[in-house]
């Protein structure tokens, strides 16, 4: 499904990543764990092309992203799912808005919006909470509506950049359940984790990133 | 089978694009109902930088209209022979009023000459008392429409008269004209080279306010990009409210133009009238108002643009 050749990557003088295979399997669930500054985000973006790798091939579903015109990039990204540390919701549109825009984006017409977006509300359990803004949700509430986005295209791929960071236990294994019921549908998933707890509540094969090298557990 | 496919796909396409063009509309409408502020200044940049063209504006209008009245001032003279009779005037007449250029057509009678020759010496008409004829020619004052004040029209029209019977000699101010088609083309290159520095500036201004805007929502931009938004798709709401921006902006001006225009007529106009010799002072024509809101919603177009350009090329 996702396969990384030798992929490094600079950020002027400071080496990121350095020469990383990889091969993640379709369905497969992966922790990519490390130190803050191991190289984690970098490679999520890379997978994402949200950076561009200054070495080495990746392939995704069988295409070299890397040659992937600028163009083609948004049709591509379609295909993942991506949520972050730190949520990034609109937030001047409702918790509905900013799970429909994912849909909008793409084209999806209003009748087959709003049937998807209410069983992806029903799915974080936020249903009763649609017509408010993100910043009066909680920190938990917050990522259960980027995730909903995240999973509402039905991608192939979901990567989650540190989904718990900012979350208390109980939330974090709630955040991480939902993300073991997309792999159970078939979604690959990739999290880019150092919370030690939710790897040890829903334990899936790890690679460690250290000073940009690969290691795997 | 295929051509109904394709025409499915045309319509699919017009429907979509319809949609998308709707969605920015509301997009765009929603951004300037939530950030006020930020579009109160856009707004007052643009109002303020189409005033200054405006005004740039009323000036070349008022000095074109100088100069067209300076052009009235040219006409073809046609002076007749003395001993010329009253059928061959009416003649001379028919065949002046065949030429499709001239505006206007007065007959000056020898008489009549002699008074406003003597008019114009004033105190010193007594020199005339001495003569024993009237010496000053009849002559047909020709006055040729705008379009046909030029060296060329000018030259065949008197070249035309020049050889029918009963003319003595036509004059056209051969070297004025030339001295007023120069001046002419100066003034519009002048006037056209000032006009694009002013509108480069103002696109430099509009596109840096718009573009204040533009990063006040990157965050936004950013998780467009996120969810897989097209570089159009992102564009739309963008422009659409640049434009919208634009517009406002523009009608705002014009309505401090207007109201600078009448305080200027009603209390400056009889010394401006004095020094200028203009007979009027002109407000912008509506052609020129339909004009100027075109620019102001193409300045906001391309303003956009130029802002969003530099953001979109980055990856993410």
């Amino acid at each position: 499904m996702i396969q990384l050749y030798h992929v490094s990557k600079n950020y002027g003088n400071y080496q990121v990543l350095t020469d990383i295979s990889l091969n993640v399997e379709k369905g497969e669930f992966l922790y990519i764990t490390g130190p803050s500054g191991a190289g984690k985000t970098t490679l999520l973006n890379i997978i994402f092309c949200g950076v561009k790798a200054d070495q080495g091939q990746m392939l995704v579903n069988g295409k070299n992203v890397l040659k992937l015109k600028n163009s083609d990039i948004p049709y591509y990204r379609r295909e993942i799912g991506v949520v972050f540390q730190d949520f990034k919701l609109l937030p001047r549109k409702t918790v509905y808005d900013n799970i429909a825009f994912a849909q909008r984006v793409i084209g999806v017409r209003n009748k087959k919006l709003k049937k998807k977006v209410w069983m992806a509300l029903k799915m974080v359990g936020l249903s009763h909470k649609k017509d408010l803004l993100p910043l009066s949700l909680s920190g938990g509430e917050q990522q259960r509506v980027a995730i909903a986005r995240a999973l509402i295209n039905e991608p192939s791929i979901i990567l989650a950049d540190e989904p718990t960071g900012n979350l208390d236990y109980d939330v974090s294994m709630e955040i991480l359940s939902l993300f073991e019921s997309a792999n159970s549908r078939g979604a690959t998933v990739i999290v880019a984790t150092h919370n030690r707890e939710i790897i040890k509540n829903f334990p899936h094969r790890i690679i460690r990133l250290n000073y940009g090298k690969a290691v795997e557990n | 089978m295929a051509c109904q496919l394709l025409t499915c796909r045309f319509f699919i396409n017009i429907v979509n694009i319809f949609r998308s063009i709707v969605y920015a509309f509301q997009e765009a409408l929603t951004s300037i109902r939530v950030n006020k502020g930020l579009n109160a200044i856009t707004i007052g940049t643009i109002a303020i930088s189409m005033t200054l063209f405006g005004i740039f504006f009323l000036i070349f209008i008022n000095l074109q209209k100088m100069a067209i009245d300076l052009g009235g001032k040219i006409k073809v003279i046609v002076y007749l022979k003395d001993n010329i009779s009253q059928s061959q005037i009416e003649h001379l007449r028919r065949n002046i009023a065949f030429y499709k250029e001239i505006e206007k057509v007065s007959y000056v009678s020898k008489e009549d000459a002699l008074i406003n020759f003597k008019n114009k010496l004033m105190d010193k008409k007594a020199i005339l008392d001495g003569l024993d004829s009237n010496p000053i020619p009849a002559s047909f004052i020709i006055e040729v429409k705008e379009g046909f004040r030029t060296l060329d029209d000018m030259g065949r029209i008197a070249n035309g008269l020049a050889g029918v019977e009963g003319v003595e000699e036509v004059e056209y101010g051969r070297e004025w004209i030339d001295r007023f088609e120069t001046f002419m083309v100066f003034f519009k290159l002048g006037m056209g080279a000032v006009g694009g520095v002013l509108a480069m500036g103002l696109l430099f201004i509009i596109s840096n306010t718009i573009k204040l805007s533009v990063y006040s929502r990157l965050d936004e931009i950013e998780i467009m990009k996120l969810v897989g938004a097209t570089n159009h798709f992102i564009k739309g709401p963008f422009i659409i409210e640049g434009m919208i921006q634009g517009f406002t902006g523009t009608i705002i001006s014009i309505m401090l133009l207007f109201i600078g225009y009448e305080i200027i007529v009603s209390k400056l106009s009889p010394s401006v009238i004095f020094v200028f010799g203009f007979s009027d002072i002109l407000f912008i024509p509506s052609n020129g108002i339909i004009w100027l809101v075109v620019s102001g919603i193409f300045l906001g177009f391309i303003g956009s643009l130029i802002s969003l350009g530099r953001i979109l090329k980055v990856r993410t």
